[in-house]
């Protein structure tokens, strides 16, 4: 249980179309408010933060995206090149070894070894000056999130020794301790959240790695005074069915329920017992003003 | 015909990609009910980890195997949800004569993690179910969902990848004498000194363990190699259409824009664009901008003159809400215009907001059926 800046790393997962990089850019903007460096790292083909933030295009190299927040997107063809050169000092050499068409082949065919690519790239990251914190990863699906989580355990035994081993060694334990949150996003509806009740219990289950804040996200808000209600099916057979205005008041009754279903909903994520926070739906364009308040939301002080 | 079945109308196999949370798998479903309802045998496999499907179609713990989902009048549905590892093990077990042989590939490490956690073995399992349903010819129309967008490309490069890598010289080399595996492939001459570097950096152990793997690949390569063509010919064939499925926010576009970009780079038929959750539905069908021109309190007086103040706040409340929708249908709508202006051969089918995901196979029919009344071609 810990608020989403509360450590030097965090991974944001949930099922696709939650909402998570947004989440993730607001965090990133509110992290800059406060002072901080915030990166966020996007793994994929995903295009989502350069539509976020406008900017043309975000590449391997962290771009600056708007004022203090960085973003970058894992490019695995350069990391593989940063990977061969941190391993092999003679630069023609690993020149060599970086453009050697057989190896890429080899790579683009193995298994595991974007996701070990991927390992190096965050690495790098966290390593470099002046230190960005935090770095916010963006995982485009929770099989993603989980498959990266086991990556450890997968190659146990596999690579006794060796810059891996020691890689997977130096992923496991940041997993396991202080500096690493691995937050939850879902939208308040039945499926996203089923499927993050089945996900929590088995991080719960199989992983280390602590659960920072659960996010219910797009939360509508109270579309009409509380005593709406009561005085629906009196307008509704006042007005009648020929009248404009039945149209309104379906989509205020239609409203009232969607918001009675997104309350029960969130009520059972609630219930795992984590930090649990609402966010609301946010109307109309998403600018710089809304993102903002969404991460005062999602991380401003508690 | 419903606008879903429109989309099936004429084709063999039918792929639908996009973005993950758009409602991809459930139309894909809704499709393949739609079309088996109107006499059609048809299969549907998705590749999705989650069990959405599963959970749409009303069939608990569906595997691996290509079930019929009940409950189906008219024609047949067949429908699969891939499980990578089971796909794999059957995949091994079918090419593999000799157990002795066949056990050394189960108890690979790579193998096994290549066949139950990584990503990319989804696309290359889905390559090859995909090949032996088109092989079979049982169905008249296979339809393949697909996993979010970085994956569904997996699919169209799997193949291409694997049996290149196959045919390259690294291949031959790495498992040159069969016998001696990752040592001959270390000892090995030219382009080796690149590999033996990594061997280096990955360990021996990895190497024996991903020589064993490639070992497995080099006896089906043959087999492989043919398999992927097959599988590479039929995405593209003249009765094969893909299917881009997305929904209007901006975050689903940018994803979306990047497959669409993706896809007619790989030179791939993408036949129509589906917006999910594109408009509001309203209860007569009326559109939502259509309703101004009228005043809560002129309304009540006429209506209600002794209403109580909640009723006037009610009113304005419904009045705010419908506003509210018309301007976010507006917006969907000129985003949708913007993104379709990428793809001009495509038909764009633009499907109405539903409250609540089908639950049922009734319930998915009835989300085919509504597509026809509700459905906007543009």
């Amino acid at each position: 249980m810990a608020h989403p800046l509360a450590a030097r790393l965090s991974f944001f997962t949930g099922k696709g179309g939650v909402g998570k990089s947004t989440l993730v850019a607001a965090v990133a903007v509110e992290a800059a408010r406060q002072g901080r460096r915030p990166l966020i790292v996007e793994l994929g083909h995903r295009a989502s933060m350069q539509a976020i933030f406008g900017v043309p295009s975000v590449g391997h190299a962290p771009l600056e995206v708007a004022p203090g927040v960085h973003a970058s997107n894992v490019d695995l063809d350069a990391a593989l090149a940063e990977y061969v050169a941190a391993h092999v000092p003679v630069r023609p050499l690993a020149q060599r070894i970086a453009g050697s068409r057989s190896l890429k082949r080899f790579f683009e065919a193995a298994p595991a070894v974007g996701e070990v690519l991927t390992l190096q790239r965050l690495e790098h990251l966290l390593a470099a000056t002046p230190a960005f914190d935090p770095v916010l990863v963006d995982f485009d699906s929770t099989g993603h999130a989980r498959m990266f989580l086991e990556l450890p355990r997968v190659f146990e035994g596999l690579v006794p020794d060796g810059p891996v081993r020691r890689l997977l060694d130096d992923f496991a334990r940041l997993l396991s301790g202080d500096e690493a949150l691995l937050h939850l996003v879902a939208l308040p509806a039945r499926l996203p959240v089923q499927e993050t009740i089945e996900l929590h219990a088995r991080l719960r289950a199989e992983h280390a790695i602590r659960v920072g804040t659960v996010f219910v996200n797009r939360m509508p808000p109270p579309a009409a005074p509380p005593t709406a209600p009561a005085v629906l099916a009196e307008l509704r057979a006042r007005i009648g069915d020929g009248h404009p205005a039945r149209v309104d008041l379906a989509c205020l009754a239609d409203a009232i329920e969607a918001r009675e279903d997104a309350l029960a909903q969130a009520a059972r994520l609630e219930a795992l017992g984590e930090r649990c926070l609402i966010l609301p739906r946010i109307d109309g364009p998403l600018d710089r003003a809304a993102l903002a308040a969404l991460g005062r939301a999602a991380a401003g002080a508690p | 015909m419903t606008a879903l079945g429109s989309l099936a109308s004429g084709r063999r196999l039918l792929v639908f990609v996009g973005p993950g949370g758009v409602g991809k798998t459930t139309l894909a479903a809704a499709t393949a009910i739609d079309a088996a309802r109107a006499g059609r045998r048809v299969a549907v496999i998705t590749i999705d980890p989650a069990k959405r499907l599963a959970d749409a179609l009303g069939l608990d713990g569906l595997d691996d195997a290509l079930r019929p989902v009940p409950g189906i009048v008219g024609g047949t549905l067949d429908a699969a949800m891939l499980d990578t590892r089971t796909s794999y093990d059957s995949l091994i077990a079918r090419v593999a004569d000799d157990p002795v042989e066949r056990q050394r590939i189960f108890d690979n490490r790579v193998y096994q993690s290549f066949s139950r956690t990584l990503a990319r073995s989804h696309a290359y399992v889905a390559m090859e179910r995909l090949h032996d349903l088109y092989q079979l010819e049982a169905h008249d129309l296979i339809i393949l969902d697909t996993p979010p967008t970085r994956s569904a490309l997996d699919i169209l490069d799997a193949p291409g990848r694997l049996s290149r890598f196959l045919d390259e010289r690294v291949l031959a080399a790495f498992v040159a004498d069969e016998g001696r595996g990752a040592g001959a492939w270390l000892r090995a001459k030219g382009t080796q000194a690149a590999l033996r570097l990594f061997g280096a950096m990955a360990g021996d152990a990895l190497m024996g363990e991903l020589a064993g793997f490639f070992e497995v690949f080099f006896h089906l390569r043959d087999g492989f190699t043919a398999r992927a063509a097959t599988v590479q010919a039929a995405l593209r064939a003249a009765d094969t259409r893909f299917v881009l499925v997305s929904a209007p926010a901006s975050t689903h576009l940018a994803d979306a824009a990047y497959l669409r970009d993706s896809l007619l780079a790989r030179h791939v038929p993408v036949d129509a664009l589906v917006f999910n959750r594109a408009f509001h539905r309203t209860p007569t069908g009326a559109p939502l901008d259509a309703g101004e021109g009228w005043d809560p309190g002129g309304l009540l007086a006429q209506v209600w003159p002794d209403a109580p103040a909640e009723a006037l706040a009610t009113l304005e409340a419904a009045r705010a809400e419908r506003a509210r929708r018309a301007e976010d249908d507006r917006a969907r709508a000129a985003a949708v215009r913007a993104f379709a202006q990428g793809v001009p051969t495509a038909r764009v089918l633009r499907l109405p907001r539903v409250g609540r995901g089908p639950d049922s196979v009734d319930e998915l029919a009835a989300l085919a059926a509504a597509s026809r009344e509700e459905g906007r071609w543009t």
